[in-house]
């Protein structure tokens, strides 16, 4: 069952069209939103949070219609959003901060406020820094702290924008762990540029570029697309849309290669720079015809 | 989820809650956060020392209202500036807070109710000045000069005006921080606020101006020192203006801050609406009164 649904949606600012008529359905699961800078990835999660309103079509999730006060209201009592970027008030703790944001998702009552505050301070490991000032954690900890907050209540929709920006190996895998159980019953949006992650994490995914969607399907499906179409060299190929020296010295080709090549398995990476590479391809022969 | 966390059931916020329940959450947490501001935990210190070494300083303690002086500037103005902070903290998270169920205007209610906690040290100032004036209780000087307490004017008069120029004044000030925060959120706007308050209590209160002019200024000052070679002789009420309508006056202005902040955000327009304009209607009358 459909959890978030995205009629023909857009949003444009002045006259770039951040989102062009974008239709989706989300059930719950972890999906994962691939794209390059400026694809309409961050323009979606802020209309799916309630942050920022379509210009057209329609939105419903969680079975309310966030146009309405009403609507965003319900979708928001439901809701834990991370976004790309957020500052901090001066003056809060990292406990006294997850506690105020309890607060404004309307858990009243201290004592189980506070027991859930301390659960998610420890699910994402942050019990260590919970009386610490939030002007003295690294970013690393503060971007965990939006995690936190994010997860109070254990909401059905889970919006996060670039969630592992700035942690560490070991905090990612932490937080995979986290995300892996919330998916079993939520519905998880992740924008994110680690392919590694999505790859991990994410049965589904999808790929805009330029407020379209060029790929909706599971991780699976877009590796399988670039099968026969990477492999390895001791120099780049001028046939190769992409390439790179490996750590083993040798050259990771993407593209389409000459006959004879060594061909390997592909990645998600390699399928992601494969598909929005001959979009943009595809938009230049366009432009020139 | 929960099942497989393994923590306690908790009550999902989907699950209804009283919007009472959730504001008083608020207010205590916000109440909390006006305590502990640094700006104001040095005003209460400063005020305490200012009141201790009142009592060890052998003073003429011919008006025994100047200690509310010191309330409204430490914490009527300087509560203004915490207001204000208060109020503006969380434009740097406005991505976060703009995406929660509780709405701007139940978070500006709750600022609001957090004065309160100014209010009760102004509460707590004026009820120092009763009990020290009634251990030793003022003088003029000779003895028979009139001095602006009990016995050389009614009561209600003396009341009403410790209440005007001290708790009234701590609950004013951080009640204009929140509304002008919420309607000038710009860099600078509690510094320049600060200037205007205190500019618009400095030039009222000189005698170059009629009554009228000193009842509307920011800090009404209702008595006057009569001050010989130096040495203050007596103070008395200023006559043409009625304590008690005056006291009404600064708390319809305390509501219409109230109202003014509420107004910033869509949402109990019409209520608010008639609100505004009976608050404006009663200041208008309380002013009027106060000056016949």
């Amino acid at each position: 069952m459909n959890t978030v649904t995205l009629t023909e949606v857009g949003k444009s600012f002045g006259r770039t069209d951040a989102l062009a008529d974008v239709s989706l359905a989300l059930a719950p699961g972890i999906t994962g939103l691939l794209g390059p800078n400026g694809a309409g990835k961050t323009t979606m999660l802020r209309i799916l949070a309630t942050a920022l309103a379509a210009d057209r079509g329609t939105v419903r999730v969680l079975g309310a219609d966030p146009s309405t006060s009403s609507g965003r209201t319900e979708v928001r009592r439901h809701l834990g959003y991370v976004p790309q970027e957020t500052g901090f008030p001066r003056g809060f703790t990292t406990f006294s901060f997850i506690d105020y944001m309890a607060i404004l998702k309307m858990w009243s009552d201290p004592t189980q406020r506070h027991a859930e505050v301390r659960r998610v301070v420890d699910l994402i490991g942050l019990s260590d820094v919970a009386p610490k000032r939030l002007a003295a954690l690294s970013g690393g900890q503060r971007r965990r702290v939006v995690l936190a907050q994010a997860m109070l209540g254990e909401p059905d929709l889970l919006v996060l924008d670039e969630p592992t920006t700035g942690l560490d190996p070991a905090q990612r895998g932490r937080l995979r762990d986290v995300l892996g159980r919330a998916g079993e019953s939520a519905t998880i949006l992740i924008s994110t540029h680690q392919t590694a992650d999505v790859a991990a994490l994410c049965e589904r995914v999808v790929v805009l570029d330029g407020g379209r969607i060029l790929f909706d399907g599971t991780v699976v499906d877009l590796v399988r697309q670039a099968e026969g179409r990477v492999w390895l060299a001791q120099e780049r190929h001028p046939a190769a849309r992409h390439a790179w020296r490996t750590g083993t010295g040798r050259v990771r080709n993407v593209g389409d290669p000459p006959p004879g090549v060594e061909l390997i398995e592909p990645d998600l990476e390699d399928a992601y720079l494969l598909l929005v590479g001959e979009a943009g391809t595809d938009s230049e022969l366009e432009a020139v015809s | 989820m929960s099942t497989a966390l393994g923590h306690a059931l908790l009550p999902s916020p989907s699950t209804p809650v009283g919007e009472r329940a959730t504001l008083l959450a608020l207010a205590r947490a916000d109440a909390r956060r006006f305590a502990l501001h640094p700006l104001f935990v040095i005003a209460c210190v400063v005020l305490l020392v200012s009141a201790v070494a009142d009592q060890v300083q052998d003073n003429d303690g011919t008006n025994p209202l100047i200690p509310t002086m010191s309330t409204a500037f430490l914490i009527g103005v300087l509560g203004f500036v915490v207001a204000h902070r208060l109020t503006t903290a969380l434009r740097r998270t406005r991505e976060l807070a703009g995406t929660v169920p509780v709405d701007q205007q139940t978070r500006t209610l709750s600022l609001c109710l957090a004065c309160l906690v100014p209010f009760t040290v102004g509460i707590a100032g004026a009820v120092y000045i009763l009990v020290t004036n009634a251990i030793s209780p003022p003088d003029g000087i000779p003895p028979s000069a009139p001095v602006t307490w009990f016995g050389d004017y009614p009561a209600t008069d003396v009341l009403a005006t410790l209440f005007l120029m001290g708790p009234l004044a701590t609950l004013g000030g951080p009640l204009l921080g929140v509304a002008v925060a919420r309607w000038a959120p710009f860099r600078g706007s509690a510094l320049l606020g600060v200037v205007v308050l205190v500019v618009a209590t400095a030039i009222p209160v000189s005698d170059a101006h009629g009554s009228a002019v000193r009842l509307a200024s920011a800090w009404p000052v209702l008595t006057d020192e009569h001050v010989v070679n130096g040495r203050n002789l007596s103070s008395t009420f200023v006559p043409e203006i009625e304590p008690i309508w005056a006291m009404g006056w600064v708390l319809c202005l305390c509501g219409l801050a109230v109202v003014a902040a509420l107004l910033r955000d869509p949402g109990h327009r019409r209520q608010l609406l008639v609100a505004g304009g009976a608050l404006t209607v009663a200041a208008a009358t309380c002013f009027v009164l106060a000056l016949s």
